[in-house]
């Protein structure tokens, strides 16, 4: 994976050029299995107002919904954010476990940002039971809400199987959709498998989202594998995201290797607001190991206010004696 | 043995990245005078690692950073200077040389005064000895600073008739009595080399170590407007008129807090006038009522609480009068804006059309423009300061307007709109990174009543996405605790109640001990209450901060944090 990811990195440029067509792909075959499990090229799109005409069996049968709508109905009358949450917990839990898909159908139309909540909460049940068979159904769905509810299969598939959620997400047709899949189960990678969240990340368009997944993957990796990390960043020719790759590496590592990161922060980030963020940052990790070695290194900056900024930092963290232990 | 230096060496400011990148790699300590008697003095520095040395070089001046001679004192971490006059204060700074010939930047300096003796003290006894206990060596203030300088003294059996405190060879002050402070106040900006002299039994002398201090210039607030005083419309009063507001849309390239509305007022247009700031939305964020006019020209009205507005957000800046005779140039705004950065007027067609008027008998939102007229509306605009690293600010999710956040003199002021609710949050965050284990607490000196649903307080959140798992230990305006956490992400969220308080007593605490997160509350800071314990399955990088929001999209709410601790 980690040859993959710096296969990938090698294009990834500054005013987004496509990264797909140079992203070192698995074998997607399986992926795309997976992807076709559902019923994906039945139209159930209105094309004048997209919404879903299926109606679920369940439905049929019983003549009303599948939930308990009237704590849906009094979700949607709620003003307290918090017995909302609760109420909409409720009402999802009033759904068994065999009607999820009936409920879903029955919501898929509701336009109440309290339907939409339900539909989450459902979809998460279902995906996390079956995920295959989630994310078949939510294919079927409208762009708009298909993408909604595809990150909540994303994320639960990605919990439960990685494997199998990266190669789902990656045999998606391209677009929106695709995308919020992506960004779903990349962010769970980055948690335990950070080059894999880094592989997805590079398949995606650029974009702010993008970008922040990167440096969020890249921290987690400099945190296990520092040296692979860098090399592997230093190799990113946007100027401005290889810095903050660098930036977030650095602090990232700065616990288990102050001083590699203080000089990752000095030779390799350029001036500016990133190496300053990321020197007092590392100062501070080091100083919680060594508090000489880190005033000593702050002393060396050649900012006074940065210095100066430092300082208090290290300062605040030696006047800090019980750290961890706050309670009584 | 010594080189005499030609020229003065005045290593401040350095010369940029070059040079520190060297002195970094070669992680060069200060030095520490940790031995001194009438004659001689020891100085200590920490080894410098990672390149290899061929010696050190010691520097020596009597003057703060011009030292006059240098010599090479060998691969060593100590060295003892001597010779040395009584009464006289000498600087020292220390490079490293490495086998390649490349030589660090200085390091710190440090600098002694060497006592003068009056009275040798007895041979055969113990001499009294002197350490300052305040201000921590490297302490930084803003001006005018204020400090006090406190040194410990054990007599050792010798009578102690006074402390002495100096900055250099200067006395600031004396104390003849335990304890030994003397307090500095209003000092200007400027580097401060502290000592403290205890004078015993008949006059005999012991100098502690010195201290160094750094006192930084306060940043000047100014106030930034549209159009400068001297700007005058060509047509400044377009006659009677109906009750309106009359505005300008407007935008900045840096976050900062709006002080005031002006206008310029024709001789005319007399009555009553209101300033407004608006959100382009319509929501009214200050309104002050003009007074103390002058017959014309250009008026201003401070708001009571200065309004944060954010980077790059357009806003409106407006005043209603009640008779008319407003200043109009038509087609101002048709073709281009005015740029006074970081303030911008914006040209028609930029967000909707530029100016902007309203008719109502009282203050309303200007909603309608025409002719591309600008009615001469000002704002004053203070920049707010660069937050300090390695804090950051961003809204997550859907705030509907940009929320602020500002660091001056340890209140930390976050202003954010949405809520923490929900599979997906919208709020205000201030954060900066954390790695693995680490603490935050703060004490919540204010929540703005927005609602039922806002809050305010410490967060550890893993992303910073929208549906981030996160723990959260905070206050609603009625001074209930609450934390409140998402366990999976885009998951839900559930919400633990704690006690009650009230602002500004109002402390929260959240504690990471790899994946167990555990909320405190206190009323004073030192006694703590568990709320909450949870186990939340994280990254190890991550983010920690301070979390505010209003519980409404597009409200802002603005809460003050002071005494904040991060252990990162």
């Amino acid at each position: 994976m980690l040859v993959g990811s710096l296969a990938l990195v090698l294009v990834l440029g500054p005013t987004g050029a496509s990264l797909h067509q140079a992203c070192t792909r698995k074998d997607v075959g399986a992926a795309r299995a997976i992807a076709r499990c559902g019923p994906a090229s039945e139209n159930l799109s209105d094309s004048a107002g997209g919404e879903y005409r299926g109606l679920p069996e369940a439905l049929a049968e019983t003549g009303g919904p599948p939930y308990d709508a009237s704590l849906l109905a009094a979700a949607e009358k709620e003003t307290d954010l918090d017995r909302k949450g609760a109420v909409l917990e409720q009402a999802a839990a009033s759904v068994a476990d065999n009607a999820l898909a009936a409920a879903l159908g029955a919501l898929v139309n509701q336009r109440s940002p309290e339907a939409a909540e339900l539909r989450r909460l459902l979809m998460r049940r279902w995906a996390a039971a079956d995920p295959a068979a989630a994310a078949a159904w939510t294919q079927r769905l409208p762009e708009e809400t298909g993408r909604d509810l595809i990150e909540q299969v994303a994320i639960a598939w990605a919990d439960s199987d990685l494997d199998k959620a990266v190669s789902w997400a990656e045999a998606l047709p391209a677009g929106a959709v695709a995308q919020g899949a992506a960004l779903g189960v990349a962010y769970e990678a980055a948690r335990t498998s950070p080059a894999v969240a880094l592989d997805l990340a590079c398949g995606l368009p650029p974009s702010n989202s993008r970008d922040d997944l990167l440096v969020h993957a890249a921290s987690q990796w400099a945190g296990m594998d520092p040296a692979a990390a860098v090399a592997w960043a230093d190799q990113v020719p946007d100027a401005e995201l290889r810095q903050r790759l660098l930036a977030a590496m650095a602090v990232g590592c700065a616990k288990q290797d102050p001083s590699g990161a203080a000089a990752l922060v000095a030779l390799s980030l350029s001036a500016g607001a990133e190496q300053n963020r990321a020197a007092v940052a590392v100062a501070q990790r080091w100083a919680q190991s060594s508090p000489q070695e880190a005033a000593a290194w702050v002393q060396q900056f050649p900012d006074a206010s940065l210095r100066a900024a430092a300082g208090e930092s290290l300062r605040a963290l030696s006047a800090e004696p019980e750290a961890l232990t706050p309670g009584p | 043995m010594t080189d005499h230096l030609s020229r003065q060496e005045n290593h401040h400011p350095l010369p940029a990245r070059k040079a520190w990148l060297l002195g970094a790699a070669l992680a060069l300590a200060a030095l520490a005078a940790n031995a001194q008697t009438a004659h001689s003095v020891t100085l200590a520095w920490n080894p410098s690692t990672g390149i290899p040395l061929s010696t050190y070089r010691l520097y020596q001046g009597t003057a703060s950073q011009v030292y006059t001679s240098s010599n090479s004192v060998g691969n060593v971490t100590n060295t003892t200077v001597s010779g040395l006059s009584a009464g006289t204060t000498y600087y020292f700074a220390v490079s490293a040389i490495a086998t390649n010939g490349l030589e660090s930047l200085l390091s710190s300096g440090v600098s002694c005064t060497v006592p003068v003796t009056n009275t040798p003290a007895p041979s055969n006894s113990t001499l009294p000895s002197i350490v300052l206990t305040a201000p921590a060596s490297g302490a930084s203030y803003t001006a005018p600073a204020t400090f006090t300088i406190s040194a410990s003294v054990s007599a050792n059996g010798h009578t102690i008739t006074q402390v002495q405190f100096y900055n250099g060879a200067t006395l600031l002050g004396q104390a003849t009595a335990s304890p030994y402070t003397y307090a500095c106040s209003a000092c200007g900006a400027g580097t401060y080399n502290l000592c403290a002299m205890a004078v015993y039994d008949t006059g005999s002398t012991v100098a502690s170590a010195p201290v160094t201090v750094t006192v930084t210039p306060a940043a000047a607030a100014s106030v930034v407007t549209i159009w400068p005083s001297t700007a005058t419309p060509k047509l400044a009063d377009d006659g009677a008129d109906s009750p309106v507001e009359l505005g300008v849309k407007f935008r900045s390239d840096a976050p900062g807090t709006i002080t005031g509305i002006r206008f310029y007022k024709a001789a005319a247009n007399t009555g009553t006038h209101v300033g407004n700031l608006w959100t382009t939305n319509g929501v009214n964020l200050a309104s002050a009522t003009f007074s103390g006019e002058t017959a014309s020209g250009w008026q201003q009205v401070n708001f009571p609480t200065p309004v944060a507005i954010a980077s790059n957000t357009v806003y409106v800046a407006s005043y209603h009068c009640t008779i008319g005779h407003y200043s109009e140039d038509d087609s101002y705004f048709a073709s281009a804006g005015v740029d006074n950065p970081p303030l911008h007027a914006l040209a028609n067609g930029v967000s909707g059309g530029d100016g902007v008027y309203a008719y109502g008998s009282t203050s309303l939102f200007p909603s309608l423009s025409y002719n591309s007229a600008n009615y001469w509306v000002d704002v004053a605009f203070s920049a707010a300061a660069p937050l300090p690293a390695p804090w950051q600010t961003v809204d997550i999710g859907s705030v509907g307007t940009a929320g602020t956040a500002s660091i001056s003199g340890g209140s930390y002021t976050v202003a954010g709109a949405g809520a923490l609710s929900g599979t997906a949050d919208s709020f205000h965050f201030l954060y900066q990174p954390l790695s693995g284990n680490g603490q935050i607490q703060g004490q919540i000196l204010s929540v703005q009543n927005t609602g039922t649903n806002a809050c305010a307080g410490v967060m550890i959140r893993e992303t910073l996405t929208s549906g981030s798992r996160y723990a959260f230990m905070g206050v609603s305006p009625s001074g209930a605790f609450r934390s409140s956490q998402r366990n999976a992400t885009s998951g839900s969220t559930s919400v633990t109640p704690g006690g009650t308080g009230s602002a500004p007593n109002l402390w929260a605490c959240l504690v990471r001990s790899n994946n167990s997160f555990s909320a405190y509350q206190s009323i004073n800071g030192s006694n703590w209450t568990l709320v909450n314990s949870t186990n939340i399955t994280m990254a190890t990088n991550i983010y920690v901060g301070l979390g505010v929001a209003s519980g409404v999209t597009g409200t802002l709410d603005t809460s003050v944090v002071t005494n904040l601790t991060v252990v990162p």
